[in-house]
């Protein structure tokens, strides 16, 4: 074990996939202090860790098998503690995807769909949250419309743990929420202070250890 | 549902931002770390960085500044000029650019969308394509519009989205600079014939061009020199347009996170 690495620690999964770089800079914005994990068993140091995708779900999700995270993914999640999926890396939380037939981190029932070609893919756009009832805590910070960015071609369209929604000719799950897992299809490191408002309130959000 | 981003564009050559009339005839317009960290504020939905010195001169993008720009934007980030391989565009995305552009290296080898897409995702793969009119029809140029290439527009577009790209940049070199409002014919035969996101760029003057433009269907509208010279804010271009019954993102209230 290493040394407690403090509260205001941030791990970042590096599975060698996309830009990591605008996510640690919108966590040194809320003064976290974001730290590329390149190591599994490393995970387990700390309070806060982010799932990042970019691209390909079948890509993701070897990477993310070949570097030897899911079982430290899996653990943490069956422990309770805190985790958060951002695009691609909340659509790994599910059991799959139409893009791959590699198959998800299974931590949330559910598959994600190739998206409705009614509008042009991808989607690559901001677009305004949709709120079904009270908002969720991860959303508390923000008040009338949340808009924010989206990249992707690929989305979940229901999920008994949505807890925001997006219409792009069809509505689709934006965010979801298991107690401290957490996922989001949007990208809250690109989406101004709109997005830092929702990842705060992410952040702040209570899990085992937290 | 769909909406339109409104993008202003940092031609830099230099170091600093830049801009000219039909890619010529270059006026200073700033330093572009501030302009960025300004355009990300002032509610931007985007920001594209165009090094358009790379090509011509045959070196690499600034990859440095672009980094620097990068750290200053809490927005989408485009960088293009000069990436001509898989590792030029991965040292782009690695130091904060989410997509990158290319152009003329892209006419060259088309194969080089397909290379970036395979690795980084179409999403990340934006086809830049300078246009000129050639009567009824348009014509490919690169080099800044220097270079014809005999290629037809239609024809190009067909060849880059089968390759994997994921979005298209596309620059009236007629209209570039202005001020004379989008070329309306250009985006109306593009839009049909493509259906992947479409960036409109070159000629816009006033408030009443972007609606124009908006109105063609496009997924964005491209500018710079009114944001860069001041004669338009992108508050009042969104503005103009939600009054106008145009999607477009509106920001929230100015509390602090």
């Amino acid at each position: 074990m290493s040394a407690d690495p403090g509260l205001g620690e941030v791990a970042i999964v590096d599975y060698g996939i996309g830009n990591l770089g605008s996510l640690a800079n919108a966590l040194e914005r809320l003064e976290y202090r974001p730290v590329l994990v390149d190591e599994p068993q490393r995970l387990v140091d700390f309070d806060r860790v982010i799932l990042p995708g970019v691209g390909h779900f079948g890509a993701c999700a070897l990477r993310v098998r070949q570097t030897g995270f899911e079982p430290a993914l899996v653990e943490r999640v069956q422990e309770g503690r805190w985790l958060l999926g951002i695009c691609v890396g909340m659509q790994l939380l599910f059991e799959g995807s139409d893009e791959s037939e590699i198959p998800g981190l299974s931590l949330l029932s559910g598959k994600v769909e190739r998206m409705s070609k009614v509008v042009r893919l991808p989607e690559m756009q901001w677009n305004r949250l949709v709120f079904d009832g009270a908002r969720h805590p991860v959303f508390a910070r923000s008040s009338g419309d949340v808009w924010v960015y989206f990249v992707h071609s690929y989305a979940v369209r229901e999920s008994q743990h949505a807890i925001a929604w997006e219409d792009y000719g069809l509505r689709y799950v934006a965010a979801v929420a298991k107690g401290p897992l957490l996922g989001v299809q949007f990208h809250p490191e690109k989406s101004g202070k709109s997005g830092l408002r929702v990842l705060a309130g992410a952040l702040n959000l209570e899990g085992e250890g937290v | 549902m769909q909406q339109v981003r409104v993008i202003p564009c940092l031609d830099v050559a230099g170091g600093r931002v830049v801009k000219g009339v039909s890619f010529v005839e270059l006026r200073d317009a700033g330093d572009p770390v501030a302009l960025g960290e300004v355009y990300s504020e002032a509610g931007a939905d985007e920001l594209i960085f165009l090094d358009i010195g790379a090509t011509n001169s045959g070196r690499e993008p600034l990859v440095d500044l672009a980094a620097r720009v990068a750290q200053g934007v809490l927005i989408p980030f485009t960088v293009g000029g000069g990436i001509d391989s898989l590792e030029t565009a991965s040292r782009l995305l690695r130091v904060g650019a989410d997509k990158v552009s290319v152009n003329s290296a892209a006419v060259r080898n088309p194969e080089l969308i397909r290379a970036i897409s395979d690795v980084y995702g179409n999403q990340c793969v934006v086809v830049a394509i300078d246009v000129r009119r050639r009567g009824a029809s348009y014509e490919v140029v690169t080099h800044g519009g220097r270079r014809p290439t005999g290629i037809e527009l239609v024809r190009w577009v067909d060849r880059v989205q089968a390759e994997g790209a994921g979005e298209l940049l596309v620059t009236s070199m007629d209209q570039d600079g202005g001020l004379g409002g989008y070329d309306a014919d250009l985006y109306t035969e593009v839009l049909a014939r493509t259906d992947i996101p479409v960036i409109a760029s070159g000629g816009v003057g006033k408030l009443e061009d972007f609606l124009i433009g908006a109105r063609l269907g496009v997924q964005g509208l491209l500018a710079a020199s009114v944001f860069h010279f001041g004669t338009l804010t992108i508050r009042e271009v969104k503005n103009y347009l939600a009054h106008h019954d145009i999607a477009v993102r509106q920001e929230e209230d100015e509390i602090d996170v």
